[in-house]
């Protein structure tokens, strides 16, 4: 049977009789320890003078929303592969960047909801951070129902790289909507002027090994996620197989 | 009995204790609230992806089931039976040398 497309492996079997390193394995146990030594480090943080023990939630929800910018980059760059090559390997990395980009996104959206109820007494509000964040997010769920519409590979494909290179313009968007419209509700975390946050020496570690643990997380998922897509090859390997005896028979 | 008589009577023998003024107040409540929406959504998208990975593993093994069941009920192609060739016979009395092609 002849494969498709090389394809992306992370040790999930054998090489040349040798047991590959099962990166997924690795990371899943690494992740065992990471998580609960974040969540003291989240107990033991000190609580912000007016956010109270509600600041703690920023652990959370910052993480994943880098991670969601960082998905949606890896679409981009997936798309931008795709429409080079034309190569399946770029579009399981675009299917994969968009998939985990909605998923962090939601995560981010979620605790920034619970957050705001506290911090400013309402779940939802048209700040420029929510409301970019928000379009970014209905442009990309249109570009995923779009692709699931599609049953020719190569259409799909082709339609999620114009949608991941079009739609990435909504990336820098939010990110420099604090900066941008500086009116709004959300803080400038990272910067260099007077209006940046400036956290505590003991709140940075706690946010950096959060981020840590969160990418940690994110590279596991993103493992999952290309070894579905392989599994989807094999399968129409298999049955293309199957199919060319059907005609020789 | 309808579902919010049900829900009532869960919600009067619970014994989950009430959250405090000062835990609202200090946004424990809302830690512990993200804390859960954050696990729940990493376990349905866990499980999600498990799932498809399951169903897919499921069918290539199925298709190479069904794959070996086809090779083994079609009889093997009679492989043909190549003889050597007897020089004595050719008629040329000469071995011909293999040729080039028409473009030499």
């Amino acid at each position: 049977m002849a494969t498709i497309t090389k394809r992306m492996d992370f040790g999930s079997g054998t090489a040349n009789g040798k047991r590959k390193l099962d990166w997924a394995k690795i990371l899943l146990w690494t992740m065992l320890v990471s998580f609960p030594v974040t969540l003291i480090f989240i107990l033991l943080a000190p609580s912000d003078y007016e956010l109270k023990y509600s600041q703690r939630i920023f652990y959370f929800h910052m993480p994943s929303n880098i991670l969601c910018l960082l998905s949606f980059t890896i679409y981009f760059i997936g798309g931008l592969g795709y429409w080079r090559t034309r190569k399946r390997s770029w579009d399981i990395l675009m299917i994969t960047g968009l998939e985990l980009g909605v998923f962090f996104s939601l995560i981010g959206i979620v605790t920034g909801s619970i957050w705001a109820r506290y911090a400013w007494g309402t779940f939802w509000t048209w700040d420029p951070r929510l409301t970019t964040v928000t379009i970014m997010l209905v442009v990309y769920l249109a570009g995923w129902m779009l692709r699931s519409s599609v049953e020719d590979p190569n259409r799909k494909a082709a339609l999620t790289a114009v949608f991941g290179i079009i739609g990435f313009i909504n990336v820098p968007l939010v990110y420099f909507s604090t900066r941008f419209f500086p009116a709004g509700l959300h803080p400038i975390v990272f910067g260099t002027n007077d209006k940046v946050v400036n956290l505590e020496g003991f709140m940075t570690l706690t946010l950096v090994i959060s981020i840590i643990t969160f990418s940690q997380f994110f590279v596991y998922l993103m493992i999952q996620r290309i070894r579905l897509e392989n599994l989807r090859d094999q399968v129409a390997g298999v049955r293309m197989a199957l199919y060319e005896d059907e005609d020789f028979v | 009995m309808n579902l919010n008589s049900i829900l009532f009577f869960l919600a009067q023998t619970t014994t989950a204790p009430k959250p405090t003024s000062d835990q609202v107040e200090t946004g424990f409540v809302y830690v512990i609230a993200a804390f859960i929406a954050v696990w729940l959504l990493i376990a349905v998208y866990l499980f999600w992806l498990q799932r498809r990975q399951e169903s897919l593993r499921q069918e290539v093994e199925q298709l190479r089931q069904e794959e070996s069941e086809r090779l083994a009920a079609t009889p093997a192609p009679a492989t043909p039976q190549y003889t050597e060739l007897d020089q004595k016979l050719e008629v040329s009395g000469t071995v011909q040398a293999p040729q080039s092609n028409l473009r030499g």
